[in-house]
């Protein structure tokens, strides 16, 4: 039994050499000492300003409020009027506990409980379409799922954003994320928190500002419950998904 | 030595063994991701751990993998079972305290508790995963106590034992 107990120690401890050994020359391997699940902002800058759990639970600032240097853009004067998102929850009548704009009390709880902001559905889609987005992109759409979910449906202009493989995205990204005044994370909606940790990921490296970023809780699911339009592909494809169709992977 | 229908027999229990685990590496390295988050969800790793849990998750696939082909060419084959065993003893220890959440914040009976267990099989009815991992623990108590050498390269790793086990 003694020679047994050797043998499955020594397979095991060379199986162990061979499984880290492989992971470092995978393309997709896992880093070890990564902290893939993030539950707070841990940037002194955040912590300053919005400590995580504090009232952070209310809609979007609104553009002229941002607290980051606006865009030098050459843009018309019609088209710089701030979309007014915030009333989500501030300005309400519903009753505490009660879903405003498609937010559910514990997504929000959650969510501000880890120094992040909420977004409705409604207010999602007046910032998607608002020329400041479509023209300029003043607001990043980032579709934090994976590669394949992303490519089989996603809103139209979003940006991909694997929190699982950031340094891939973050070249392309850190541009557009400088002189973008919001930032709307989402995924698949529901139980999925992916959003959560690409929005975390970005807050913690400094490439944004907490009061900035948000989460739109209802993610794909909600936005394809409600028929809007579906882009395939790569960003800026141009290939709609046909409402006919079977909707995207959520 | 002749090879008697037994003896085959415990050739197929070992092959199916590491074929089994071989299959199962191979699908959680098709999706570390998924994987990653899959074990996550056992809540067995205290949050903060992530050097723990991403361990798990790179280390386990590979590791069925390696046990499952040293099986299936009959290297160290005491040593490759007994680390299957003792692997697969866990895993079903975490099965069930996982089912034994889901049945009480759902309410479910034991059989009607389904979840993707991360086993590489997607998601599987409780009973039938449980079931399946006793045969396997079955066949891999059997692989590592039966002494059978018949076509393996070398089943002994310690002893020195030649090409099909024989001495």
């Amino acid at each position: 039994m003694g020679s047994v107990l050797v043998e499955a120690l020594i397979v095991v401890a060379v199986g162990l050499c061979v499984a880290l050994g492989a992971n470092g020359l995978r393309a997709d391997g896992l880093q070890l000492d990564r902290d893939y699940f993030p539950t707070s902002i841990e940037t002194p800058t955040a912590s300053d300003d919005q400590p995580a759990g504090t009232a952070v639970t209310v809609g979007l600032t609104p553009f002229d409020e941002q607290p980051i240097e606006p865009l030098a853009l050459d843009a018309p004067a019609q088209e710089t009027a701030p979309v007014d998102v915030t009333p989500a929850h501030a300005e309400s009548d519903s009753p505490p506990g009660a879903d405003v704009d498609g937010l559910e009390p514990e997504v929000v709880a959650r969510l501000a409980a880890k120094g992040l902001v909420a977004v409705g559905h409604a207010a999602t889609v007046e910032l998607w379409r608002d020329p400041m987005f479509q023209e300029y992109e003043a607001t990043l759409f980032l579709d934090a799922r994976r590669e394949e979910q992303y490519a089989e449906g996603h809103i139209p202009g979003a940006r991909h954003f694997d929190p699982f493989y950031p340094e891939r995205f973050l070249d392309t990204l850190m541009p557009v994320l400088a002189s973008s005044m919001m930032v709307v994370v989402y995924c698949a909606g529901g139980e999925c928190d992916d959003s959560e940790s690409a929005a975390l990921f970005l807050l913690n490296i400094g490439a944004v500002q907490p009061g900035q970023l948000s989460i739109y809780a209802g993610g794909m699911h909600a936005w394809t419950d409600a028929q809007l339009p579906v882009e395939l592909g790569e960003r800026g494809s141009g290939e709609m998904l046909d409402q006919g169709e079977p909707g995207p992977p959520r | 030595m002749t090879a008697t229908p037994g003896h085959m027999g415990l050739v197929a229990v070992r092959w199916i063994l590491g074929a089994t685990f071989l299959f199962m590496g191979l699908a959680k390295l098709d999706d570390t991701v998924g994987f990653l988050k899959l074990i996550r969800e056992y809540e067995l790793v205290p949050p903060g751990q992530s050097t723990l849990l991403n361990g798990l998750a790179i280390v386990l696939p590979w590791l069925e993998i390696w046990l499952g082909l040293l099986l299936i060419a009959g290297v160290a084959v005491r040593g490759s079972a007994l680390a299957l065993l003792t692997m697969l003893v866990v895993f079903t220890s975490a099965i069930g305290l996982r089912t034994s959440a889901l049945m009480e914040t759902d309410g479910l009976a034991l059989c009607a508790v389904a979840f993707d267990c991360g086993c590489g099989s997607g998601v599987v009815n409780v009973c039938s995963k449980l079931a399946e991992n006793l045969g396997l623990m079955a066949l891999a108590a059997l692989a590592a106590w039966s002494g059978n050498t018949r076509l393996c390269l070398r089943h002994r790793l310690l002893s020195g034992s030649g090409p099909d086990g024989q001495r």
